[in-house]
């Protein structure tokens, strides 16, 4: 099993900052929410 | 479900999806907290799916497949994985379901005193931000009352 000093290495080779990760999990959960939506017939046509 | 307000777990903490993703890209609060759970065998900390769905697929975004897998294996391992509604808020939904008292999040809703409130009608659980969060959680105050004996230091490398 990998240790977490190996992901944290990892994961700072892609240079996120948490505003980019607080966007992106807002941006998926938002898209998650429409799919709920749509699947239960109340779309989002206006 | 009735609230159960008395066997709430001080030592148990479920971060919500950008706490656990930050804790991977970034050395900055969010690892400060989760160090603190990670560096104390007795001190949990508390998932569940679609937690774990949401994390991964954020560092699957801003990162990619492989340290994703790798990343959500290695919290698996550690974590305490429960299981709750779909549809509910994941952080607070596990940790409801773990009997968690502390929920770390980045998400001003969710920590504000009217969320707070309402919280309290279900759930005797505290948001907090994770920088809050490594400066009020006192592993020394608690380790009496959740382990018991004097409190013998961190027991475990955060690193490992």
């Amino acid at each position: 099993m990998t240790t977490w000093a190996a992901l944290f290495e990892r994961g700072a080779a892609f240079d996120v900052d948490t505003a980019a990760v607080r966007e992106t999990l807002a941006a998926h959960r938002d898209a998650g929410d429409d799919t709920d939506e749509e699947r239960d017939g109340g779309g989002t046509d206006e | 479900m009735a609230a159960r307000m008395s066997d709430v777990d001080p030592g148990a903490v479920a971060a919500d999806a950008d706490v656990l993703a930050a804790d991977l890209f970034v050395d900055g609060a969010a690892r400060e907290a989760l160090d603190v759970v990670r560096a104390h065998s007795w001190v949990t900390l508390v998932a569940s799916d679609p937690l774990l769905d949401d994390a991964e697929a954020v560092v699957a975004d801003l990162g990619d497949q492989a340290v994703a897998a790798d990343w959500r294996a290695k919290l698996e391992r550690e974590a305490t994985v429960v299981t709750h509604p779909a549809g509910d808020q994941p952080a607070l939904a596990a940790a409801q379901a773990a009997d968690a008292a502390h929920v770390l999040s980045y998400d001003e809703q969710l920590r504000s005193a009217r969320t707070g409130m309402q919280l309290k009608e279900r759930v005797d659980v505290s948001v907090k931000s994770p920088d809050a969060f490594a400066r009020l959680f006192d592993p020394e105050r608690l380790y009496p009352t959740v382990v018991g004996g004097d409190y013998p230091g961190p027991d475990c490398d955060p690193r490992d």
